[in-house]
């Protein structure tokens, strides 16, 4: 016991010291990175302009990110797509008829979601074992649900936010990170207050969008969070464990909330690697 | 010690940040109460904010909730609840307004007039015709056209307007281009129950000579009463391949909501006379709403009137020439509004 002790010990500080010596010779930053990430979550949606109920949607998703550092500054551009059912818990399972003697059909609607952004971050501070970056991040989301309540209901956003990410080194392999973002303006689309979009000689998409107004944040609150954590598997990878929350609310045409509740379990691949001495 | 109160003072925050966005009455907002006071109050208040017909239609609506609302109590069944909000329904007298209620006990109301079905059988036709083509399936073809036998009268028939405008803008097309040589043709609009305004509109305008109006429609857009979008403006305009010979259009209480749009465009061509009955009367597109027990309600959130502002919701267009087919005739063979229009074409 006390020779396997005495082992573990040794190679514990052979490890130790030749981490601690090879950090202290030369460093490698990643000039880049991408991410893959697999997303589960909860979206819950209390739209009135839909129904009076709350929707739940247990949905999975992808989510595709490609972050460029360099010197001071980060650039990045990322993809998102999600899908799950949406269902009113208060209401359970429902099955209805067109008519009477008709075939029943269960009314569990899909909901699509997904997002584009860009983002820009320049960093605050940067000190060995802690940073944090402040910037901008300009995104759309879109929303598309077939038959809640038996009507199509979309929203679509692009706003522009202001974000802030913390980031804390815990030795060489571990890290945490916090984002913080928070919309300061966006052109917002949603179904209008009668429901309908229908124009002569245009496609129901391009109405859809010509409803889109500018709203900015006395109208509009959309405060999110993420904590990760990332642990760093090899010199060119990393596993990070995500936890991300929103929330929604806006007024117009009437009012809508709506949270997200989300985990993501991603691969990092880290490439551009510049050297620091 | 600074440390330790540091570090509760960011685990309270935690915690309690965790609770409050955990909780969904805060971050979502109240559901309203299922029981059958709640329902009915909010299905009345939102015909109240969002109905678009109140003003065509010279209702008041506050005077239905007074005549219906002591009707209800929270001690009622699902169906004696049903039973009161039917009623209530009623008195919109609106083809496009329906209510329906799930297993077990489906139930739906509607609450428009509703008119002897069998007036009109494709069947009946198809023997007439000498050559025919088809798209969709043979039983129920969504656009079949053809030549009545030993005439050069064209047929042009359309199930419904469904489909997005494209479809229309390629099969009809292709029907009219193969009709081309006809001297006249039967427009059969007696199977169009609804589909797509803008579909509507594609086809009408293969028949246009002319770009004019003959539709204005506007949507409710508050809860204020006779707060409206401003009027949408819908024109026919003449289309490359349009058929600009002499038409007999066919409608009857079959031709509905999209259908009863085509037939307002269509009268605006000038080639073009209708024959048979009045259309249903149902115009307004409409969307449909969830009450708190898990109904669903259908409501017309639109106003849709002709070129000079008149309605005709809960009326329907007027043919020029009234044949109404019984449904006894049909299941004779008789198609009296068919054959009249080849009478009056064949007089041409």
């Amino acid at each position: 016991m006390n020779k396997l002790f005495k082992s573990l010990l040794a190679a514990g500080c052979l490890l130790g010291g030749t981490i601690l010596g090879f950090s202290q010779t030369q460093k490698e930053n990643p000039g880049a990175e991408l991410t893959v990430t697999y997303l589960r979550g909860t979206q819950k949606l209390h739209d009135l302009q839909a129904s009076p109920m709350i929707y739940f949607t247990d949905y999975n998703g992808l989510n595709l990110d490609y972050k460029r550092m360099k010197g001071h500054n980060r650039w990045e551009f990322g993809l998102e797509a999600k899908t799950g059912s949406m269902r009113a818990p208060a209401l359970g399972e429902r099955e209805f008829q067109f008519e009477e003697g008709g075939g029943g059909f269960l009314l569990i609607p899909s909901q699509y979601f997904g997002e584009i952004r860009a983002g820009y971050q320049r960093s605050l501070s940067q000190r060995e074992n802690l940073e944090s970056y402040l910037g901008i991040s300009l995104r759309d989301q879109v929303h598309y649900a077939d038959g809640l309540a038996m009507n199509t209901w979309a929203m679509n956003q692009l706003g522009l936010a202001i974000r802030y990410t913390h980031l804390v080194k815990l030795g060489t392999r571990h890290q945490i990170i916090g984002d913080v973002q928070l919309p300061i303006i966006s052109i917002i689309a949603r179904m209008p207050y009668s429901n309908v979009v229908s124009q002569p000689e245009k496609s129901q998409f391009k109405t859809f969008l010509k409803e889109s107004t500018v709203t900015t944040a006395h109208e509009l609150q959309q405060p999110e969070i993420r904590v990760a954590y990332r642990y760093r598997l090899a010199h060119r990878s990393s596993l990070e464990l995500n936890y991300a929350y929103d929330w929604m609310h806006y007024s117009k045409p009437q009012p809508i909330k709506k949270t997200n509740h989300e985990l993501g379990l991603s691969w990092v691949y880290h490439f551009q690697f510049s050297h620091i001495n | 010690m600074n440390r330790f109160i540091k570090t509760s003072f960011f685990t309270s925050l935690l915690v309690y940040g965790l609770g409050l966005v955990s909780c969904n009455e805060l971050m979502l907002g109240k559901e309203p109460s299922r029981i059958p006071i709640s329902t009915f109050e909010y299905l009345w208040s939102t015909f109240n904010d969002h109905y678009g017909l109140f003003e065509v239609k010279q209702l008041d609506w506050e005077e239905i909730h007074a005549e219906f609302s002591g009707q209800v109590s929270n001690q009622m069944s699902d169906d004696e609840l049903f039973d009161v909000c039917s009623e209530m329904l009623s008195r919109l007298n609106d083809g496009h307004v329906w209510l329906v209620k799930p297993n077990p006990g489906f139930r739906r109301f509607d609450s428009g007039p509703s008119y002897p079905e069998g007036t009109f059988d494709l069947d009946l036709i198809r023997e007439h015709l000498s050559e025919e083509t088809f798209f969709g399936p043979t039983e129920n073809p969504l656009v079949l056209f053809g030549r009545f036998k030993n005439t050069n009268i064209g047929y042009l028939y359309l199930d419904h307007l469904g489909e997005a405008p494209g479809f229309y803008e390629k099969h009809v097309k292709t029907a009219l281009a193969e009709l081309a040589n006809t001297d006249e043709l039967i427009l059969d609009a007696r199977g169009i129950e609804g589909g797509d305004d803008r579909s509507a509109q594609v086809v009408a305008s293969f028949f246009a000579k002319e770009t004019k109006l003959y539709m204005k429609t506007r949507f409710k857009q508050s809860a204020k009463p006779a707060d409206f979008s401003n009027w949408i403006l819908w024109e026919v305009n003449p289309k490359s391949g349009a058929y600009t010979k002499p038409v007999v259009l066919l409608t009857d209480r079959g031709t509905g909501s999209a259908g009863e749009t085509f037939t307002l465009a269509m009268r605006q061509n000038e080639t073009v006379e209708i024959i048979g009955n009045f259309t249903y009367g149902a115009f307004s597109d409409n969307p449909k709403w969830e009450l708190p027990n898990g109904w669903i309600v259908a409501m017309s959130t639109g106003d849709f009137r002709d070129q000079n502002g008149n309605s005709y919701e809960g009326i329907g267009l007027e043919p020029d020439e009234l044949i109404a087919n019984t449904p006894g005739e049909v299941s004779e063979g008789t198609d009296r509004a068919l054959t009249r229009a080849l009478s009056i074409l064949l007089g041409n």
